[in-house]
């Protein structure tokens, strides 16, 4: 997701990764859940309708790995890792008030199987995304 | 001090839907390439056509909203929000990137283009206004619901940057954010369709007779203009770059099938 940061600050749980576009990933075991920052969320006010990657579909690292939209903005989410997807949270799609309220429980998006699990460990930590979010402010 | 971005403004077009579409995201495509430039084309439609949201696939439509348009062209576009019926209005498309402010937020954007829609609509003797919180009940930035739960045509629908002329939408916006910039497209109802199903949404003619400008076609050349001075962006008349030509007929044929329509 690509979003002005003008809000106040979220409190970005610390056992996740974190992409610059918005998207956050925790690895359990060899399985990599994904979801949107409850920043992302913020910004986006109201969500209306959520389209994401199929189970068994490959996707590369910044990828396209579903489309929300909000506000007649189509918006585009991004693979922050590359593997495939095993399931999609099919609860969030018919009620995203899951990812309003719970971004970083019950409303995660998909689970992957990464191809390289080092790729999560490259993305950013909730300190770096707590800088970048706070250096991106217009 | 001067701007380190580039208007690129694009002749008025003339042509059917797949094609403007294609163009559109042929653009968007392109400003992966040109992140110093805002491109802005204008066109008109060379027959009445229904385009649907992004998120309105034709398949998923229900029954009753489809029979009063099966027998008009229809397109899907890559940007959000309801049906427009394009029946002798003015669409334009803008690609700004995303490292320019005003692509920072989805609200910022549409209110910068309709302070500059309005500024020149009001030089010839149109008043239009942004829908007022009070009136619509909606705050700012805040759709009235769900696709399902909104209005199937746009027009019909009410959001708070909406352009309105004693109360009645005249211009609407719709977005599709990438990584890189952002497409935003909009519509100026230009006067009163005939079609059965769009007849009750009186246009910007019908709303201010005496409006100075009768033709949308030359108020789109003045648009471009005004948009390079609110914005204090340099202006260029440009023709397409020829990859953008390219891209946008393989656009073009991709948005004609019924595949398009149908899936995302």
């Amino acid at each position: 997701m690509i979003m002005e940061i003008h809000t106040k600050m979220s409190n970005f749980p610390t056992d996740l990764r974190y992409a610059e576009t918005h998207e956050w990933v925790r690895l359990e075991g060899d399985t990599a859940t994904i979801g949107l920052s409850a920043f992302a969320v913020e910004q986006l006010t109201d969500l209306i309708v959520i389209d994401l990657a199929k189970p068994g579909s490959k996707v590369k690292t910044g990828g396209r790995l579903g489309e929300v939209e909000s506000v007649k903005s189509v918006n585009d989410i991004y693979a922050p890792i590359a593997g495939e997807v095993l399931e999609v949270n099919a609860a969030v799609v018919a009620d995203l008030s899951k990812l309003s309220n719970d971004p970083y429980g019950s409303g995660w998006l998909v689970k992957i199987k990464p191809d390289n699990t080092a790729d999560i460990e490259a993305m950013m930590s909730a300190d770096d995304y707590t800088k970048a979010v706070a250096g991106s402010d217009h | 001090m001067r701007s380190k971005y580039n208007l690129n403004v694009l002749p008025t077009m003339h042509a059917d839907g797949a094609t403007q579409m294609g163009f559109d995201l042929a653009l968007l495509d392109h400003a992966h390439e040109t992140p110093d430039t805002i491109w802005l084309r204008t066109y008109t439609w060379s027959a009445p056509t229904l385009s649907l949201g992004y998120f309105q696939t034709w398949k998923e439509l229900p029954e009753q909203l489809k029979t009063p348009w099966e027998n008009v062209a229809v397109v899907r576009r890559p940007t959000g929000g309801g049906a427009i019926w394009h029946d002798g209005d003015l669409t334009y498309a803008i690609v700004v990137p995303s490292n320019h402010a005003w692509a920072a937020s989805a609200r910022v954007l549409y209110q910068a283009i309709h302070d500059a829609i309005s500024g020149l609509m009001a030089s010839d003797g149109a008043n239009l206004q942004r829908r007022q919180v009070e009136a619509s009940g909606v705050e700012s930035g805040q759709a009235t619901g769900s696709v399902a739960n909104s209005p199937f045509l746009c027009f019909d629908d009410g959001d708070a940057d909406d352009l309105v002329l004693r109360g009645i939408k005249v211009v609407g916006g719709a977005q599709r954010r990438r990584g890189w910039a952002t497409l935003q497209h909009g519509s100026i109802h230009w006067e009163r369709s005939s079609h059965e199903s769009a007849s009750h949404l009186p246009g910007l003619l019908d709303l201010c007779p005496d409006f100075a400008e009768r033709s949308p076609v030359k108020w789109a050349d003045r648009f471009g203009k005004r948009l390079s001075e609110a914005w204090e962006l340099p202006y260029k008349l440009v023709q397409p770059p020829a990859e953008v030509v390219m891209a946008a007929h393989a656009w073009s044929n991709r948005l004609k099938e019924l595949e398009w329509l149908e899936k995302r």
